[in-house]
Parts: C-alpha cells; sequence; structure tokens
C-alpha cells in the first residue's frame, strides 16, 4: 500500500472537501497565503522523497491544491512539515492537530509562529479537512 | 472506621514528589506581598505614556482576574484528593491555595498603590471570559458532584496546563524580562520572581498529578490530548488578543519570544505526560521536578 496522503489526487479531493467546510471559510476570512503540507521521505514504506502538496488560499477559499514545484516551495509563506509516523497518527486521530503543531511534531519549517497563531481556529480546520479525506496509509507505520 | 495515616507504620513519605514540593513552598512561598516595595513602581508608572499605562493595565486586570479565578475554583480538588487519602498530596496543596490567595493580593495592591480606580474587567475579552469564566469554574466545580479520574483530568489540564501552564506563566515570563531588562519596575519585578517560583510548584504538582492519572488509567491520555485541543484555541486567543492589536508591543514585549517560551513549556510537560503512560505510579511518585518538565 503505497503512502497516499499530498498526491495530486489526494490535493484534488482535499480541496473539494475543504471549500465545503464552513467552518474553514469562517475562520479563514482575513487569512492570505500560500501554505503547503510536506512530508519527509521514508524509503521503508517507499517514499523516496520529501512530498509536498501546495495550497493557494485565500480569504477562506482554496483556489488550487497541487502537489508542490520548487518554485511553489520558494513561494509559499508556512510550510508545515512532518515525518510519515506522525502524520499517520495525525491521520488516525491518535494526535490532535494543534497539540502537535504546538509541540513541534508537526514543523513549522518555514513561517513565522506568532503569525500563524492569529490563526489557530482556521490551522484547524484546515487540517480537520485534510482529515476527511479518505486516506490510505501503510501499516507497520507506528 | 478511619485509619490515621500517621500514627500508623505508614507515617509520612517525605520522598513522594508532592511532598518534596510542600517543603520547597514552606522555604520559598512565604514572601509577604506588603513587603515588597513599590514606591520605585509609582514613580515609573508616572512616567509611562499612555499605551504604556493601558498595556501595564491591561496585563495586571489579567493577572489579577486570572489569581483570583483560580484561587476562588482550588477547593474541589483538593477535596477530592482528601477523601481519596493522599494525606502527603492534600498538604502540599494547603500551601497551593495560601499561595494563590497572596498572588490575587500582590496584584490587587499594584492597582491600589498606582492608584489606579474603575473597573479592570473591561479588559477581558471573550477569549479570556471562555477560559476563566466558563471553562475553568465549570471544570473545577464538576469535581464537586464527579470525583472521576476524567473529571480530574480535564479539571488539572484546564487549570495547571492551561490557566497555569500556558497563561499565567508565559505572561509573567515576558512581563518580568520585559521590565527587567528595561531597569524599571522593581517591585513588580521581584513580585515576578516570587509568583514564577510559586506557579512553577503549582504546574509541577500538575503534571505529577497528571501523569499518575495516566499511568492508572492509560485512556487519560486521550481525554487530556482532548481536553488540551479544545483549550488551546481560546488559551492562543487570550495571547493573540494581547499581542495582535498592534505591531509594536510596549516595554520591548516579544511576539515570537512569548510564543517560542510557551511552545517551550507546553512540548516539555506534554512529553513528561506522554512519558507516564509507561511508568508506574512509584516512578512517578519518585521523579524529580525535571522529569516532570520543570526546567529549574
Ligand atoms: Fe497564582
Ligand atoms: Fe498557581
Amino acid at each position: 500500500m503505497p503512502f497516499e496522503p499530498f498526491t495530486a489526487e489526494w490535493a484534488q479531493v482535499y480541496k473539494e472537501k475543504l471549500n465545503q467546510n464552513p467552518q474553514y471559510r469562517q475562520a479563514a476570512k482575513t487569512w492570505e497565503g500560500p501554505v503547503v503540507f510536506q512530508v519527509e521521505k521514508d524509503p521503508a514504506i517507499g517514499l523516496e522523497e520529501d512530498r509536498a502538496v501546495f495550497l493557494d488560499l485565500s480569504q477562506g477559499e482554496c483556489r488550487d491544491a497541487r502537489v508542490a514545484t520548487e518554485e511553489d516551495l520558494q513561494a509559499a509563506e508556512v510550510i508545515i512539515s512532518g515525518d510519515t509516523q506522525t502524520w499517520k497518527q495525525v491521520f488516525d486521530r491518535k494526535l490532535e492537530p494543534i497539540s502537535t503543531l504546538m509541540r513541534g511534531r508537526l514543523k513549522l519549517v518555514k513561517g513565522n509562529m506568532s503569525v500563524l497563531s492569529a490563526y489557530v481556529m482556521a490551522s484547524k480546520q484546515l487540517l480537520a479537512s485534510a482529515l476527511e479525506v479518505d486516506t490510505e496509509i501503510p501499516e507497520g507505520l507506528d | 472506621m478511619r485509619v490515621m495515616q500517621t500514627v500508623s507504620e505508614q507515617g509520612l513519605d517525605h520522598s513522594m514528589l508532592p511532598m518534596r514540593l510542600y517543603h520547597k513552598a514552606k522555604k520559598l512561598g512565604v514572601w509577604d506581598p506588603r513587603e515588597i516595595d513599590l514606591s520605585q513602581d509609582r514613580a515609573d508608572w508616572n512616567r509611562f505614556n499612555d499605551v504604556e499605562k493601558e498595556m501595564s493595565m491591561r496585563l495586571n486586570s489579567l493577572f489579577l482576574g486570572g489569581e483570583e479565578a483560580v484561587t476562588r475554583d482550588l477547593l474541589p480538588l483538593i477535596q477530592v484528593i482528601s477523601k481519596e487519602g493522599r494525606l502527603e498530596e492534600e498538604m502540599f496543596l494547603t500551601t497551593f491555595l495560601w499561595e494563590e490567595a497572596k498572588h490575587v493580593e500582590i496584584f490587587r495592591r499594584m492597582v491600589d498603590e498606582l492608584g489606579v480606580t474603575g473597573d479592570l474587567s473591561v479588559y477581558h475579552s471573550d477569549n479570556y471570559k471562555r477560559i476563566f469564566y466558563e471553562y475553568l469554574p465549570e471544570a473545577m466545580d464538576r469535581l464537586n458532584r464527579d470525583p472521576s479520574p476524567e473529571a480530574q483530568a480535564e479539571a488539572s489540564v484546564t487549570y495547571n496546563m492551561i490557566v497555569e501552564g500556558m497563561l499565567a506563566e508565559t505572561g509573567y515570563y515576558s512581563t518580568f524580562m520585559s521590565f527587567k531588562r528595561l531597569g524599571i519596575m522593581p517591585g513588580t519585578v521581584q513580585a515576578f520572581e516570587y509568583l514564577k517560583r510559586d506557579e512553577s510548584r503549582h504546574i509541577c504538582y500538575g503534571v505529577y498529578l497528571l501523569s499518575r492519572l495516566i499511568a492508572e488509567h492509560d485512556h487519560i491520555w486521550d481525554v487530556v490530548n482532548k481536553r488540551m485541543e479544545l483549550l488551546l484555541e481560546p488559551a492562543i486567543g487570550v495571547v493573540q488578543d494581547i499581542i495582535g492589536e498592534v505591531d509594536e508591543l510596549p516595554f520591548g514585549l516579544d511576539k515570537d519570544e512569548m510564543i517560542q517560551y510557551s511552545m517551550k513549556q507546553f512540548g516539555a510537560r506534554m512529553n513528561a505526560l506522554e512519558r507516564a503512560r509507561n511508568l508506574s505510579v512509584e516512578k512517578i511518585q519518585q521523579a524529580t521536578e525535571e522529569e516532570l518538565g520543570e526546567a529549574q
């Protein structure tokens, strides 16, 4: 079974889910700027390279979600990154997203935490919608 | 019939963490708010500009309200611990409530000495009210009817981890650092030094209590996480309500330093709680403060 999150197909479904999330729309009304979710490579489960999804977010709307290119990574104002185990636990709802970010298990590799913290509710909903995507993650990760 | 612990073979276990905190409190928790000299603070305050006055009163109002809340809300937890027959923990908790009373006294004294009058609750934002007017008193009052481990865990997360561990500690640390760097408000700086030490013991007891509950019942780890996640949003909101308004905070208060500090403390304590899942209650009772995430 492949590591599914953050592929092109995943990104498309995620975009739909996010745009159907009224709490996100409300909380992110004043939030502007692209966000990237990234998973670190894990050859043990066949993930040979880091993989990232680029979210073009504007005022509560997701205008585009795609696999991030080099330019996307440059353009992103916020990059949230984690290893496969951490993401799996988040997707399995064994880890709570905001606490995980606060504990630095999901790392803010780009961006400013004091800026992001102005959008806690939006970030929470951003991740909540990601968990809505039917996502297959290989067993044996935790 | 009741059994008297101290006249039995059992005696008192001085090696237990709460007992070590108790002995520490008897030495470090005995400062008198009335003995702090605020005369230079009054002179400094009179030289503050409007923005500085506004910010220092806003902070004082949040701290004072918070200290009153924790003083009024702690009793049900002490009652539960007492009924469970945990004498050593109860002995520590007697110092805890007394210290909170002195914290109320010192913050009110600052207001009075600076000659500030009027209703300071205008500074309490919606996020602040959610935590101090609703979540905290509700979680603590629930213990009067429901002493279950779940209720204790939710109460302690709210009281020790969020209110004391995130809000009070970060607020006291950053205000202390700013005033100290500027060489102003010496009496207030002195008070914060005492306050931080007291709070460190209170929070340490909270981490101990939660660790013990997690070691006793593994599912409490999930209860803790869910509660934390629920409260992080309004808690971060309280901080945002202070730092989000203006581009530049007075007194050199540093937004990033505040956030970094609170994340570091939060992380250390969550890691300690997670470790408790694999520890015995005996091990937790013997833990050092450092092992429970209290940097000395
Ligand atoms: Fe206090
Ligand atoms: Fe306290």
